[in-house]
């Protein structure tokens, strides 16, 4: 099915325009993969390089390859939540890097879990936007959630 | 992305706008347009699926189960979403939705579509909708909801 498709917003989509919605879908296939627990797919939104700071769960991943055991690690057994985000503010800096800022609320069966902010750096690398840098900080959370630094380190128990 | 991709997912973002616009304003006739000819509504849990012959009298019938007054605007507040192509006339999307009566949230969940674009514009081929969440006196959590928890828009 390939049909003629018209431009909604002009002839030209200005690489800035190009760059907001690339990096607005970003955001979106972030909670999908971290989600899925698609840890792959997590990995595959960050730089090889990437670095991914979580202040909710007082951890630090430098490299891909730590981001992918990271989510792989907190999500497979923490499969109950979804996270919701709001519309992201994205300030592109140049052709090849933005910076970001997104809230989130993280919900559970029984309600709202946590919540916070997601702060970040992309860069675009070989025609892809992706994360260089997401850190992750907690404004609240229920009196019942597990969102704390004790959840990874009674994982490593 | 290709400009058809960009151009989509806005366009797609257009389209979960006005579903939520649709519903929470209960413009019933309006929402048969927001699918294809053979499109359909499905309900997840129960396992039922809506035509498009059949959303406008749907939707009433939802409206009309909001018996009390906290439960007669129910608004619902969507994610953006998570978008995957096909192609240049199909795709997916996923967001997740929480919906909140004049008192408290009400219920929570997760869309997920089936998208097709017919005549330069993009329309749901098939929408789904799970529930993950209720709060217990809430009009989805204390059953109130028509058909049970089949009445999830």
């Amino acid at each position: 099915m390939s049909q003629q498709v018209e431009n909604p917003i002009g002839e030209a989509l200005s690489e800035e325009i190009k760059a907001v919605v690339e990096i607005r879908n970003l955001y979106g296939a972030y909670f999908s993969s971290v989600d899925a627990n698609d840890a792959e797919g997590v990995g595959r939104l960050f730089t090889e390089n990437g670095v991914l700071v979580s202040n909710v769960m007082g951890w630090t991943c430098e490299v891909r390859k730590a981001i992918v055991d990271y989510i792989d690690q907190l999500r497979s057994s923490w499969t109950e939540i979804r996270i919701h985000i709001a519309s992201p503010s994205i300030m592109l800096a140049d052709a090849s890097h933005a910076d970001g800022r997104c809230y989130f609320t993280v919900f559970s069966a029984r309600g709202i879990d946590h919540w916070g902010v997601y702060t970040d750096v992309f860069e675009n690398d070989d025609g892809s936007w992706l994360f260089s840098k997401r850190s992750i900080d907690l404004i609240g959370r229920s009196s019942d959630s597990r969102a704390g630094p004790s959840e990874m380190a009674d994982k490593d128990r | 992305m290709k400009d058809w991709q960009i151009a989509g997912t806005v366009e797609i973002g257009s389209l979960h706008a006005r579903y939520v616009a649709t519903i929470d304003h209960h413009r019933a006739a309006d929402l048969p347009t927001l699918f294809t000819e053979s499109g359909v509504l499905a309900s997840v849990i129960t396992g039922r699926s809506t035509p498009k012959s059949e959303l406008r009298a749907y939707l009433e019938d939802v409206i009309q189960s909001r018996k009390e007054d906290a439960w007669t605007n129910i608004r619902h507040f969507i994610t953006p979403p998570s978008i995957n192509f096909v192609d240049e006339g199909r795709a997916t999307s996923e967001c997740y939705f929480a919906a909140f009566n004049a008192q408290s949230i009400d219920h929570w969940g997760v869309y997920g579509d089936v998208l097709e674009r017919v005549d330069g514009n993009w329309l749901f081929a098939r929408r789904s909708v799970e529930i993950l969440g209720a709060t217990p006196n809430g009009w989805v959590g204390s059953g109130a909801a028509v058909l049970s928890n089949d009445s999830e828009l």
